[in-house]
């Protein structure tokens, strides 16, 4: 016990000493940008952590307002999509005419270059909030359905005759074999797609939406080297949303698939 | 098993049947023309060499094939109306068990399958772990257990719904020889125990001896019926079978069909 909290912290231990370097090797890396190099714009350039920071504690209200509006958008796009996602991949399971039917144009979708849906979707329906629900739900179903159809298809021919010895019914072949099959391909699709999910948002904000993290970004933009600070903000931001979504998303991995080889040593069920 | 076999009852009827795989022109057949009969409480092997269509034929038992001529009957029915009275339990080479569950529900899935309520199974769930000597184990996952422990999941499993036929698939090949005779022994007591009418596939010699009232011997490319061999157990103790004159005769004799009467292998590309 006290050997495996030990180990634990010893991993963290590790991440504490290499996120210190990094951020060492910044500062050193904007110190010779800005004070010996002396470059012109140097804090566009790579400024001063510690000045990223103070201008994120500063505009901290602001930053947590509006990433929470991307955040929240962002989510339910990702619920949505992820869920329809799952749906598509349950329902071409069911039926090679339906696989083979409806793999073209899913394909078809995803060429679609992100950034030149955007403005078309914000240019139709002109509401920032649903344009980002829509796009981050338009990235996020098709990595969750190919994962969780790959999910399904790699289930044992004999565990699908085992069933079938059972004379267990389609339902019942579901619900006791198929979904729990395709769940870690349905938790790989859902990392695939969470950061995707969050810059398919950010992108509509940029094609001038009212509000949003995406918002702060472009406009700290346009004041040049005055609020560049506060742009850098903006992109640690971004980035702490992704990660938070990330989090969750493995937390609900861990607890809903404790039988994948990654998460063993607690997998004990102990009622 | 002195009766005369017209006083037994045939419980599973093979009746010339063959199997072919593949498109038209590109076919392999698996059996042909093979027929035979499994009487009620008896306890028959399918040997024979790799390949020579034993576990096709156990999948056609199971209805989980079909014939591409001939017919299978058991208990008079068609192998599907068994099927859906989960009439059998198989166990295959594989333990094939669910990741998911522990040993205990993986005993549980067919009784959960079938629609029952836990309160009705769990006393015999408890006492079919026991049987299969996995008490401490119930609640570990099939990853935490060795190969033997997991493939007496599958036969606990396989007999849960208490079938009246066991058709088994090569279930002891990939253990090692100590598990292996542990699993035998275990295998003949709930025989004895049960009574059930069991359907073996292997491909060693030694094992079906050990274990089988009748062998059926099978021969490749494409898989026939060689030959059966009858009253090969004799009764008594199971621990010293192996030391017995008897088995090493019947061992001699079931050889000789693959080695010396007709050219068993002659067929074969080495
Ligand atoms: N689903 C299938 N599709 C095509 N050919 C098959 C299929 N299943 C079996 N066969 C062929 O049928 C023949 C018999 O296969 P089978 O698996 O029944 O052999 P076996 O006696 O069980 O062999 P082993 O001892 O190696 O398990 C083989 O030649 C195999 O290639
Ligand atoms: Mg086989």
């Amino acid at each position: 016990m006290t050997g495996r909290l030990f180990k634990k912290f010893g991993q963290n231990g590790t991440f504490v000493l290499w996120a210190a370097a990094i951020l060492l090797l910044w500062e050193a890396g904007a110190w010779f940008i800005e004070d010996i190099a002396q470059l012109t714009a140097p804090a566009s350039k790579l400024p001063y952590i510690h000045r990223v920071l103070s201008s994120l504690v500063e505009h901290f209200p602001t930053m947590i307002k509006q990433g929470a509006v991307t955040f929240g958008n962002s989510i339910t796009g990702f619920v949505i999509g992820s869920a329809i996602g799952f749906a598509l991949a349950i329902l071409m399971s069911l039926s090679r005419t339906v696989e083979n039917t409806l793999s073209p144009y899913m394909i078809a979708s995803q060429m679609i270059p992100i950034i030149g849906l955007a403005p078309i979707i914000y240019g139709i329906i002109h509401d920032a909030a649903l344009s980002r629900v829509l796009m981050a739900g338009y990235v996020t179903f098709f990595p969750v359905t190919i994962n969780a159809l790959r999910g399904i298809k790699s289930i044992k021919q004999e565990q699908l005759e085992l069933m079938r010895s059972y004379a267990a019914s389609t339902w019942t072949l579901y619900l006791k074999l198929k979904l729990k099959s395709a769940l870690p391909g349905l938790f790989a699709g859902l990392k695939l797609s969470a950061p995707l999910a969050i810059t398919a948002s950010i992108i509509v904000e940029l094609m001038g939406a009212p509000d949003g993290i995406g918002v702060l970004m472009v406009s700290s933009l346009y004041y040049g080297t005055a609020q560049v600070y506060m742009f850098w903000s903006t992109v640690l931001i971004s980035m702490a949303i992704g990660l938070l979504l990330y989090l969750i998303i493995t937390l609900l991995e861990r607890w809903m698939t404790p039988w994948q080889p990654e998460f063993r040593s607690k997998g004990r069920d102990e009622t | 098993m002195h009766l005369s076999q017209a006083a037994k009852k045939a419980e599973i009827i093979v009746d010339q049947v063959s199997m072919r795989f593949g498109k038209k022109g590109h076919e392999v057949t698996a059996l042909q023309n093979v027929s035979f009969k499994i009487y009620r409480n008896e306890f028959v092997s399918l040997l024979g060499p790799s390949g020579c269509g034993k576990s096709t034929l156990l999948r056609l038992m199971a209805d989980l094939l079909e014939p591409t001529e001939g017919q299978i009957m058991i208990q008079d029915e068609h192998p599907r109306e068994v099927r859906l009275r989960r009439k059998f339990g198989i166990v295959f080479q594989n333990p094939t068990l669910f990741e998911w569950r522990t040993v205990k529900q993986n005993i549980e899935l067919p009784l959960e399958v079938l629609g029952q309520k836990k309160s009705q199974y769990s006393a015999l769930t408890e006492q079919l772990i026991e049987m299969v000597g996995l008490s401490s184990f119930k609640h570990y996952y099939p990853w935490q257990l060795s190969g033997g422990m997991q493939q007496r999941v599958a036969i606990a499993r396989a007999l849960s719904l208490d079938p009246p036929i066991l058709l088994m698939d090569e279930p002891f090949s990939a253990l090692d020889e100590f598990t292996k005779e542990k699993l035998q022994l275990e295998l003949l007591e709930i025989k004895r125990k049960t009574n059930k009418t069991i359907v073996f596939v292997t491909h060693s010699i030694p094992e079906a001896v050990y274990l089988s009232d009748r062998i059926i011997v099978l021969s490749a490319h494409p898989g026939r019926v060689h030959s059966i061999v009858d009253n090969v157990r004799e009764e008594g103790d199971p621990s010293h079978i192996r030391e017995s004159e008897r088995f090493h005769e019947m061992m001699k004799t079931v050889r000789n069909c693959f080695y010396e009467e007709s050219g068993f292998l002659d067929g074969q590309t080495i």
